[in-house]
């Protein structure tokens, strides 16, 4: 018997009575199977046979056999179903898989263009604000050009993005068709009876399959739309267009093939909690912003295009911070708050956009920062309805821009790309802006018009869009007015399409020219008011350089106010000290007028502000207000000397006054001193009020000379005072030796950071390194790396040695590191060679000026101190390094052999070898470079020359320079002990200088100076020694003598 | 303020000024201390300045990165200074 046949005609009925009316039905010998009127005794015969077979046994009387048998079949006809949808999704997913893998990629890539271009347009902005230079338009050409290639990547992306949408669609869209093939021969496919229905194409299909056919269809008909512009791909095996997702989810979940395809696949819904181990995750996305910071800093040593940018430090986090470009420390500083916020304990956390669990309090500021930054810009989700108004409103701004461009005669906004005219339309739609952005942090939110807003900016919202509304009329308006007047005047002038404020390299640029980042909406308060202009809202630290450069221009205006009453109290009570000074008192408060601006124009132009002292500025504004500010301090002076000038000319009428009428008053004195005002402008700060009638003495010292106890703030600040020198001697000796003091206290702190952090310091350094020397680039880089290396720190531009032992010169960066590295080595080696000069201007300085002598031994004692314990210090130091080169490949140290002694020591230092070499360069004094060089004839002679030049240069130095430290120190004190005993036969005897004391000393250096002449062997250096041995020893004698005292 | 302008602290302390340089928009003094006589002495102190109003103050410059950041700038200054004497000479 053929029980497969039994088995296909049982399923047959079972399917076929789920086509029926009930009518049609009849159950099946006392069950509730219901199956197609007159096949009810068929079935029962078949099940009998059926399942006899199956469980192999005898049907008995109690056995519900039918039931059995049915729901058996059934399951068996759904699991059927089942897998034939199944293995469609699968067919479907993997026909596209590649594709898809594609397009994704393309969309990628599509993305990064998109941040680059944003970027791009960023730079634009800021080169706009550096004005009409030849560094402008060096900026510009780059920008131009790299724009230029980003488009031309675009649009090549686009097309390959658009063909593969149509191939993916093509694919689903046979299968559709498929599918409702399938359908439709169900239909045909039934016996007379079955229920049937048409479907949206007004084709006869079964009725049950009625809601699947129409959806297909509907799907169809959606796929037919889809554009290749704002496609996304939905569940890996088609694209559609954004706006269609919500009604294409909606038909899919209708039909049986697209359902269950839709449940197989991963929805983004379904990424909720993903973190197994939250711990692990923090830590990875920790590690990771941290890299993103130092990524950020390595930018300051990277080619800048010719622009010299400020460098800043970020907040700190665990007592470590970044050195950014000025441009990149508001995304640092918020990178640092969040790391800040993730590494916040808490118990009661929540997973926020998939980025990480943050706890409960922080979630809104966490939200703020993360969409604020570029870092997480894709990861934080749009609101579709606000992503159409955002475009709709960028689309204006866009407009605005163009019409900049075309417009001649149209002066530009000052930092933006439009009109003055339009600047405030240009304003409200950025504060538009704000609001949408902004609602993608917020999780209540209302929907008006159109878009959905935090709920408390509603309202706001709404009044920026009222106002923006009216005027839009009003400048419709004007416009009607302007062409009815033109046409009048029919004034041909009027009308030109070129511009010539802008260059054509912008203009050729400028489509987006709007920022995609903007600032989020301000708690209160949305603006600032100036001459009607709105700004932009910040919120976070955005608003925290507002409320302070809002309460700075509060101060301002009540300096303004004071100085108004002060100047009046004056002009009434002195008139004549009034007259003298109104020029200065009104420059005075032009300037303090002038400060106010700038910070009201850095609010109102809504620009990137920059920490200036207490207060937050424009970049551009920086420089104007510093030299305002010089300009107060420098009128202050001015006032100073005028009312001192003044006071001189009061106490000379008084004493002649005095002298002709001995009777007059105490009264008169104060009368004809009258100028408290002056002293009140001079104190005044807006806060501590001086009252305007207060008296002041006549020889009280203007208050920024009057030394004060110390006030320690709240950041460890003291008020101090500022003079000029005023002992002659000391101004002499401090010229003379400026640089010995000032190399000493670098040498000094150096040293002090040499143990913890010199290679950072000699790496970091070259962000303000001028020096270069591309020469000798590959083996500064090895030094850098020797440097990192054995500093175990990581030198991320450096140049590496590759396996084959070559030097790479990795970047321009490296070179730039390790130049500086080597610039401050050299620095500390040359002040080290400097001291012998500058001890031979001590001891110049010490026979000329006696009288100082004393005190400069003790000085010169300091400088050797210092000299050589850094020099120990640097020498331990280098020798380390010196023993890691050692063991470098072979190819360096032909590289040293051929080029790096003499170089190094020539050029860099640009100082004698032999100064070098005597005071401990690493190399010159290194063995193997000793080798090196002796086979290097060239070299050789080189050096010989040198050594002879320096020698004939500096003989009255020679016998100091060069030697063993014990040797100079004892050079030294004889020169202190011939300029003590010049002294003492001339006078001049410094206290507590005792002469039995002077004599024993003498003693002493003369037996010293005896054992080291007759130990020289070379003539120079028993020369130097002969010379002071002599003229100490002829000191020695008139002083025994008693030749003085 | 100048290079070579001295700085009096209300304990009398006083600093020559030996070089200043801006950082971060904010101004650092490079500064020795002198004795009565006006002689530079051993003490060597960086100093962020304060200009507010009529106002000088100055805080001492203690964080070792920020102390890191000026050595090299006065550093760099120091050696330009010396290559553009030994040019002019």
């Amino acid at each position: 018997m053929n029980y497969d046949l039994i088995k296909t005609t049982l399923l047959e009925i079972i399917k076929e009575a789920k086509n029926l009316d009930e009518k049609d039905l009849e159950p099946v010998f006392n069950t509730k199977i219901m199956v197609k009127k007159g096949r009810e005794q068929e079935f029962q015969a078949l099940a009998y046979i059926y399942f006899e077979h199956l469980n192999n046994v005898l049907v008995t009387k109690d056995m519900d056999y039918i039931t059995e048998v049915y729901n058996t079949l059934s399951k068996e006809a759904e699991l059927e179903d089942r897998e034939y949808y199944e293995s469609k999704s699968y067919d479907v997913i993997k026909a596209s898989e590649e594709d898809i893998k594609r397009l994704k990629a393309l969309m990628g890539n599509t993305n990064a263009i998109d941040k680059s271009y944003n970027l791009l347009v960023k730079d634009l902005q800021r080169a706009l604000t550096l004005g009409n230079t030849l560094e402008q338009k060096s900026i510009l050409d780059r920008i131009n050009k790299e724009i230029n290639s980003l488009l031309e990547d675009k649009e090549a992306i686009d097309e390959k993005i658009g063909s593969l949408v149509e191939i993916i669609n093509k694919r689903a869209e046979k299968f559709i068709d498929a599918e409702m093939e399938r359908l439709l021969e169900d239909y045909h496919a039934t016996k007379y009876g079955t229920k049937i229905d048409f479907g949206l194409d007004g084709r006869a299909i079964l009725a049950k399959d009625k809601e699947e056919y129409d959806s297909l269809f509907n799907l169809k008909e959606l796929l037919g739309k889809v554009h290749k512009e704002n496609v996304v791909v939905l569940d890996d095996f088609l694209c559609i267009n954004a706006s269609d997702e919500k009604e294409f989810r909606n038909y899919l979940s209708k039909t049986q093939v697209f359902n269950r395809l839709e449940k197989e696949m991963p929805q983004e819904e379904k990424r909720e909690n993903v973190f197994n181990n939250p711990e692990e995750e923090l830590n990875s996305l920790i590690s990771d912003l941290e890299a993103y910071l130092d990524k950020l800093g390595q930018k300051i040593s990277q080619d800048t295009g010719g622009r010299n940018p400020r460098i800043v430090m970020t907040l700190k986090i665990e007592d470590k911070n970044w050195i950014v470009l000025e441009e990149d420390i508001l995304e640092a500083n918020r990178i640092i708050e969040i790391m800040k916020i993730l590494k916040e304990p808490s118990n009661n956390m929540v997973n926020v956009w998939n980025i990480a669990n943050v706890s409960v309090d922080n979630i809104t500021k966490f939200k703020e920062l993360v969409n604020a930054t570029k870092y997480f810009e894709a990861e934080v989700p749009k609101i579709d309805a606000n992503e159409v108004k955002i475009k709709e409103i960028k689309e204006d701004l866009k407009n605005l821009m163009i019409k900049a461009r075309e417009t001649k005669d149209g002066r530009l906004a000052k930092n933006t790309y439009v009109l003055e005219e339009d600047l405030k339309e240009f304003n409200l739609m950025n504060v538009l802006l704000s609001y949408l952005d902004h609602a993608k942090t917020s999780d209540d939110l209302k929907e008006v018009a159109g878009v959905k807003i935090e709920s408390v900016y509603v309202d706001k919202y709404l009044e920026t869009l009222r106002e923006l509304e009216e005027l839009r009329k009003e400048k419709e308006i004007k416009v009607e007015e302007s062409i009815s007047l033109d046409s009048k005047s029919n004034d041909s002038e009027n009308i030109n399409k070129n511009v010539d404020n802008t260059p054509q390299d912008i203009n050729d640029n400028i489509d987006i020219g709007f920022q995609d980042k903007v600032s989020e909406p301000q708690e209160e308060n949305k603006s600032i008011s100036l001459e009607g202009s709105v700004i932009p809202i910040p919120l976070l630290e955005e608003a925290l350089w507002v409320k302070t450069d809002k309460e700075k221009l509060e101060e301002n205006k009540r300096r303004c106010e004071h100085f108004d009453k002060v100047v009046a109290d004056l002009a009434l009570n002195n008139k004549e000290f009034y007259e003298v000074v109104s020029g200065l008192l009104s420059d005075y408060k032009n300037n303090l007028i002038l400060l106010g601006s700038f910070i009201e124009k850095t609010v109102n132009n809504g620009i990137e502000p920059v920490a200036y002292n207490d207060i937050y500025l424009g970049a551009d504004y920086i420089e104007d207000y510093k030299r305002i500010e010089e300009g107060i301090l420098e009128i202050k002076k001015n006032l100073e000397l005028k009312k001192d000038e003044f006071d001189k000319k009061a106490q000379e009428k008084l004493v002649i006054e005095e002298v002709e009428a001995p009777a007059v008053n105490n009264d008169s004195i104060n009368e004809s001193n009258k100028e408290p005002v002056v002293d009140a402008i001079l104190r005044d700060d807006g806060n501590k009020r001086v009252a305007p009638n207060e008296s002041l003495a006549l020889a009280e010292p203007i208050i920024i000379d009057e030394p004060e106890e110390p006030i320690k703030g709240n950041d460890n600040r003291f008020k101090v005072t500022v003079r000029k020198l005023k002992n002659l001697k000391a101004k002499e000796y401090i010229k003379e030796h400026r640089k010995l003091l000032i190399a000493m206290g670098l040498v000094g702190v150096v040293s002090t950071l040499m143990i913890t952090s010199l290679p950072e310091v000699l790496i970091f350094a070259n962000s303000c390194n001028a020096m270069a020397f591309p020469g000798l680039a590959g083996l500064f880089n090895t030094l850098s790396n020797v440097i990192a290396g054995v500093n175990n720190i990581s030198f991320v531009n450096g140049a590496w040695l590759s396996s084959t032992g070559e030097i790479i010169n990795a970047s321009a960066a490296a070179t730039k590191a390790t130049t500086a590295t080597l610039t401050c080595v050299g620095a500390l080696v040359a002040i080290e060679g400097g001291f012998a000069t500058v001890s031979k201007l001590n001891k110049k300085y010490d026979l000329e000026k006696k009288d100082g002598a004393y005190r400069l031994k003790e000085q010169k004692a300091k400088v050797k101190d210092t000299i050589f314990g850094i020099s120990k210090t640097l020498r331990n130091k280098v020798y380390n390094i010196k023993t890691e080169i050692e063991d470098l490949s072979q190819v360096v140290s032909d590289k040293i052999k051929s080029s790096f002694p003499l170089k190094a020591g020539s050029q860099v230092f640009d100082a004698p070898y032999e100064e070098i070499h005597d005071i401990g360069d690493p190399f010159a004094q290194d063995e193997e470079n000793d080798r090196i060089i002796a086979d290097d004839k060239d070299t050789q002679a080189r050096i010989a020359k040198r050594v002879q030049e320096f020698t004939a240069q500096n003989k009255d130095l020679f016998g100091t320079v060069g030697e063993e430290d014990d040797e100079i120190l004892a050079s030294d004190s004889t020169e202190m002990l011939i300029a003590l005993s010049d002294n003492y036969l001339d006078g001049i005897v410094p206290d507590g200088l005792d002469k039995d004391e002077l004599i024993n000393k003498m003693e002493d250096k003369i037996v010293e100076l005896q054992t080291l002449f007759d130990s020289k062997t070379n003539n120079f250096d028993a020369y130097q020694v002969k010379k002071d041995l002599d003229r100490l020893q002829k000191n020695y004698s008139e002083i025994r003598r008693g030749r003085s005292l | 303020m100048d290079v070579n302008d001295v700085i009096t602290f209300g304990d009398n302390k006083e600093y020559l000024i030996l070089d200043i340089t801006d950082f971060s928009n904010n101004k650092y003094i490079y500064t020795v201390r002198i004795d009565e006589e006006e002689i530079p002495t051993d003490e060597y102190k960086y100093f962020k300045v304060f200009l507010d109003n009529e106002e000088v103050s100055v805080e001492e410059v203690k964080d070792e990165t920020l102390l890191k950041v000026l050595v090299s700038l006065f550093t760099n200054n120091y050696l330009n200074e010396s290559k553009d004497n030994e040019q002019v000479a």
